[in-house]
């Protein structure tokens, strides 16, 4: 059972971990990814700042797999022992999912920031550039 | 168990790194379609743009050289789309509605005219479908979000759909029939994975509803009942939250009993209330979504005639979350979590005291993971993980009862005191991988197709530290010499995994006619893994039992075939025949070594224990070769559109069940002996022939098949049923599901003998025919099953006055359970006097019929000029003040309280509410 439950924890921080990795995945998509390429091109595109990025998908996966291991984590061991209803690390898996939503919004105020950011939108009619201007 | 892990995990590790996958349950619906010219000739070219909340930026298609078009793999909810062209008019469809599991006809003619020329249409879209023969009904989330329930958890919500009688409408029950089925036989899924009905999400998290009742598609297996589908709330790029808030109390609850009934102390609620806040949104815009939920639930309540002191006290904390991360518009992972921290008490009533009552609490974990990705506009792949792990103790109800404590159980007056049944320390888990392949081809075999090929794997399994409390039965009035069970605390756990495949084709002719054809194949396994034994004082001896990886298996193939034919534009004739398996069950528990023997006692005045016995010998085991039981069931339906939004649904179902285990004594020797049933209430004065044990009660060994019985005939069911649905989609400020089904359910299950009418119908073994009954469980036990409801008649429906008004319904008549007389004949030479049928299930004798009327009035308030907004309800639940009783106080005709009834249904109660949305 233990082994079980650390290999779904590590398939749920790999698999949440995409967000990094995105642009590989972008590069291999297929044809029907590329119609949907050409509709992304089509968007202004924007850029997160690196820090924004970095620090919000950090503490999103690494909040994600300390709050996953804290609520699936049986401190009971491998047999149900008295006490069980309690034999888990709530206040672990709180703090964590505190964190990962803590990386969430520095994701969101990231994607905010590029979007104040200049940007190039490529399009049949060539390359346009534009900059978002409050006040 | 390590063979099962590693198994497992290359599973796991083979469908995820191979994106392989899919999985084949439904959390999504589909919009497919032919544009054609006014002549009606096809239109290849024409470009079809999609719009929705649920789906990132603006997806589009365009037509084949066929004119066909498709969305697939859609979230539930409302579309909108454009076909444009140049030369034609471009058309807007709006306000399409996609369903779970729906496949959207939506057929699009243009005309020639300017391409900056607009035709809209709004509301508009089919609501029957030639390309499913199913029976099913879909719940949206105006339903959802609207209806006027109980809310002790989400079953309250899925047991509304048509033909589903839930076992009880009180406490914490989560079974129901479905079309006659059992309720081990239903499948519940959360996001479209089956994870059995143990993890209980918040209903406020619900998007939709999606209850398969017949007709389900080779994706499915292991299931002869329903499918209930629960698909969640998710993120999308606009910034969104609720809060609501629920609240009941004494003073708004109503009376249904008099004193004579409860002694003065009527159904009281001591604290309920019921909380929840969401949040959803876009940490990325059009690429990273997350929901968030949070509830607390609590109802502290005390049922008639107990005591308001000692309510029955339960709480449930729920977190759910879901994360939607869109790599490219065509490849998404969805990751979903939810857990229920909860507290969960035994009813309560007026013979039972609070010192009997179990707690039961604890939490399950419930992760999933699935990614989907859109290759092409013809191939769909999708692939899935998920699971739960509960972690649960059962304890007295009231805090500071001693855990171990004899208990007293009174067959004459029914009066149950002293301590729980039973404490325990419990573990269950169930985890699968699922992954699919979807392709649609265009001209192939003279029609379309769309194929899909999937691959699942499942194990579940439990472990338990349980110790039984010493049971004595008493007879305070007739005086009979009181008997009792003892047996010392022990582990033990069961696992079951099984492997499927299938291949599933929606075959299309022309514009009519469509055949569904499936083939499916299911290897399962159980066993028992090694635990410890334990000592007098409960300590583990050192030693471990021995384990046993195969019990029995099941190699089963399950055909299906669906025909559907388009008799005109809004009226369908649909057939459907499949072959169903239940899944592998793991009740045989009482084989595995590391459990205790159970002793029978004689109690003597005073109060000493003599004349111990063992009625459940260690000599009990699996047939390797039990066959797997299964139904064949039978569809025919006539599908019709009245009118724009309503669609009319008539349908004859038969089900024919057989193969359901029970247990054989093959070593105990037996005579038949003539009874004449002269004793207690309603006696007939009737003679049976019953089942005399002349050997050694210890000596027996029980065999756990797929029995014949002493009549020859073994475990079956057969299902008639007639039944006839209205459903209308929101439009013209109104919707609603109506309903009605008659139905005969007959046969012989293990539930057909000493079960109460507020038990579940069940066809796993339990211990028929086994311990203290043996063959007389086959006397007077055929006939109407349990579950039998000839009349199962639902009402719902919501309707938006003006000023931000609306009103809702939720309206139910249903026929009572059956129940039979019984009777404890002595001198049949088991240790304790058996249970016996005195009559057979007739169907005659039954609790009273359920009409219940809940209904909701809210009044909505836009706040300033954003969008948020506040709604303030009520909802009077048991409007009519009903008071029907789901049991009866003892079944034996000899007790005092033979046919007295308990378990009454909560009177009216209003229940305040708001709703904040932002």
């Amino acid at each position: 059972m233990r082994a079980i439950r650390i290999g779904i924890v590590w398939l749920l921080i790999g698999g949440l971990s995409t967000p990094a990795l995105a642009d590989d995945l972008r590069a291999s998509a297929t044809r029907a990814a590329e119609r949907a390429a050409e509709q992304a091109a089509q968007s202004p595109k924007t850029t997160m700042p690196k820090v924004y990025l970095w620090t919000g998908s950090a503490l999103f996966v690494g909040g994600m797999a300390v709050g996953l291991y804290g609520f699936l984590n049986n401190e009971n061991g491998s047999l149900p022992e008295f006490g069980e209803a309690e034999a888990t690390d709530k206040t672990l898996g709180t703090a964590g999912l505190v964190a990962a939503f803590a990386g969430g919004t520095v994701l969101f105020l990231g994607s905010r920031r590029a979007g104040q950011s200049p940007s190039l939108k490529f399009g049949p009619q060539g390359v346009t550039v534009a900059k978002t201007v409050r006040w | 168990m390590r063979h099962l892990t590693i198994r497992g995990l290359f599973c796991l590790a083979a469908l995820t790194l191979l994106a392989v996958p899919v999985l084949a349950q439904r959390t999504t619906g589909e919009i497919i379609g032919r544009v054609t010219d006014a002549s009606g000739a096809v239109l290849p070219g024409v470009t079809v743009t999609l719009h929705g909340a649920g789906v990132a930026g603006a997806p589009t298609a365009v037509t084949s050289e066929n004119g066909l078009y498709r969305f697939p793999v859609l979230p539930p909810g409302l579309y909108d789309l454009d076909f444009t062209m140049q030369g034609f008019t471009t058309v807007r469809r709006e306000g399409v509605q996609v369903a779970v599991g729906s496949t959207v006809e939506l057929d699009v003619p243009m005309a020639v005219g300017a391409l900056e020329e607009t035709v809209t249409v709004t509301g508009e879209s089919p609501v029957v479908s030639v390309s499913t023969s199913q029976v099913s009904t879909s719940y949206n989330k105006e339903w959802v979000q609207n209806a006027p329930l109980r809310r002790y958890s989400y079953f309250d919500l899925i047991m509304s759909a048509p033909g589903i009688s839930q076992t009880s409408q009180l406490g914490s029950t989560s079974t129901a029939t479905s079309l006659g089925s059992s309720t081990n036989e239903n499948q519940y899924q959360i996001d479209g994975t089956d994870i059995s009905a143990t993890p209980w999400p918040n209903t406020d998290a619900v998007e939709e509803v999606e209850v398969l009742q017949l007709g389900a598609s080779a994706e499915y297996g292991n299931v002869q009942g329903a499918v209930f589908n629960i698909v969640t709330r998710q993120g999308a790029n606009a910034l969104h939250g609720d809060a609501n808030v629920y609240f009941q109390n004494d003073n708004l609850t109503s009376r249904n009993t008099t004193d004579a009934y409860d002694n003065g102390w009527p159904y009281h609620i001591a604290d309920q209330h019921d909380a929840t806040v969401q949040v959803s949104g876009p940490f990325i815009k059009d690429k990273f979504w997350f929901f968030g939920s949070l509830q607390t639930h609590r109802i502290y309540d005390s049922q008639p005639g107990v005591n308001p002191a000692s309510p029955s006290k339960s709480d449930a904390k729920r977190v759910f979350w879901k994360f939607n991360y869109n790599i490219t518009p065509n490849h998404r992972l969805l990751h979903g979590y939810h857990d229920d921290f909860y507290w969960i008490p035994g009813i309560t009533t007026q013979f039972t005291a609070p010192s009997t009552i179990t707690l039961s609490h604890g939490h399950n974990p419930t992760p999933n993971l699935v990614y989907t990705g859109v290759l092409s506009s013809n191939t769909v792949i999708e692939a899935r993980y998920s699971g739960f792990w509960l972690q649960a103790s059962d304890d007295p109800n009231e805090e500071g009862d001693p855990t171990i404590q004899t208990r007293y159980e009174d067959q004459d007056t029914g009066d149950i005191t002293g301590g729980i049944s039973s404490w325990g320390e419990n573990r269950s888990w169930r985890w699968g991988v699922q992954g699919k392949v979807v392709r649609y081809v265009e001209s192939f075999l003279g029609g379309s197709h769309d194929l899909k090929v999937g691959l699942q794997y499942h194990t579940h399994g439990a472990s338990n530290l349980t110790g039984n409390n010493d049971t004595i039965l008493t007879y305070s009035v007739t005086g009979r010499p009181s008997t009792g069970t003892t047996q010392l605390p022990f582990y033990r756990g069961t696992e079951a995994s099984w492997w499927g495949t299938y291949i599933d084709d929606t075959y299309r002719f022309g514009d009519r006619t469509v055949v569904n054809l499936g083939l499916r194949y299911d290897y399962s396994v159980a066993g028992y893994p090694a635990f410890p034994f334990l000592d007098l004082q409960g300590n583990p001896t050192g030693e471990m039992s021995a384990a046993n990886d195969h019990v029995y298996d099941y190699s089963v193939v399950s055909p299906r075939l669906g025909v559907n034919y388009k008799l005109f534009n809004s009226t369908i004739v649909k057939g459907h025949y499949g072959r169903y398996y239940s899944a592998i069950e793991r009740d045989y528990a009482a084989i595995v070594p590391s459990t205790t023997t159970l002793l029978n006692f004689t109690v003597g005045p005073g109060g000493n224990r003599f004349d111990f016995t063992s009625t459940r010998p260690t000599d009990q085991r699996v047939d390797p070769n039990r066959k797997a039981p299964y139904s064949d069931q039978y569809m025919v339906q006539v599908e019709h559109e009245l009118m724009t939004n309503l669609g009319l649904q008539v349908n004859y179902v038969h089900k024919r069940g057989t193969d359901f285990p029970g247990w054989e004594d093959t070593t105990g020797q037996y005579v038949q002996v003539p009874y004449v049933d002269n004793v207690g209430t309603d006696a007939s004065g009737q003679t049976f022939m019953l089942w005399r044990l002349t050997s050694n009660a210890s000596d027996r060994s029980f065999l756990l098949t797929t029995p014949l019985g002493p009549d020859g005939r073994g475990l079956y069911m057969r299902y008639h049923g007639a039944t006839v649905m209205l459903t209308k989609r929101m439009s013209n400020n109104w919707q609603g599901v109506v309903s009605m089904v008659w139905s005969e359910s007959t046969g012989r299950l293990s539930s057909s003998a000493r079960t109460a009418p507020s038990a579940a119908q069940s066809s796993a073994a339990g211990t028929f025919a086994q311990t203290a009954s043996g063959p007389n469980d086959w006397v007077n036990t055929d006939g109407r099953l349990l579950g039998d409801k000839p009349i199962v008649a639902k009402v719902q429906l919501v309707y938006q006055f003006p000023w931000g008004i609306m009103g809702a319904i939720n309206a139910q008549h249903q026929t009572g359970r059956l129940w039979a007389r019984q009777v404890r004949p002595a001198g049949l030479g088991f240790p304790a006097a058996p249970i016996v049928n005195m009559e057979a299930n007739t169907g005659e004798r039954r609790v009273e019929d359920v009409d219940l009327i809940d209904l909701r009035v809210q009044k909505e308030f836009r706040l300033g000029d954003s969008a948020m907004r506040l709604a303030l309800f009520f909802d009077a639940l048991n409007l009519t003040n009903s008071n029907h009783n789901e049991n009866v106080a003892s079944q034996l005709g000899t007790a005092t309280t033979f046919g007295v009834p308990i378990r009454l249904y909560l009177p009216r109660r209003i229940q305040l509410g708001t709703k904040f949305r932002w």
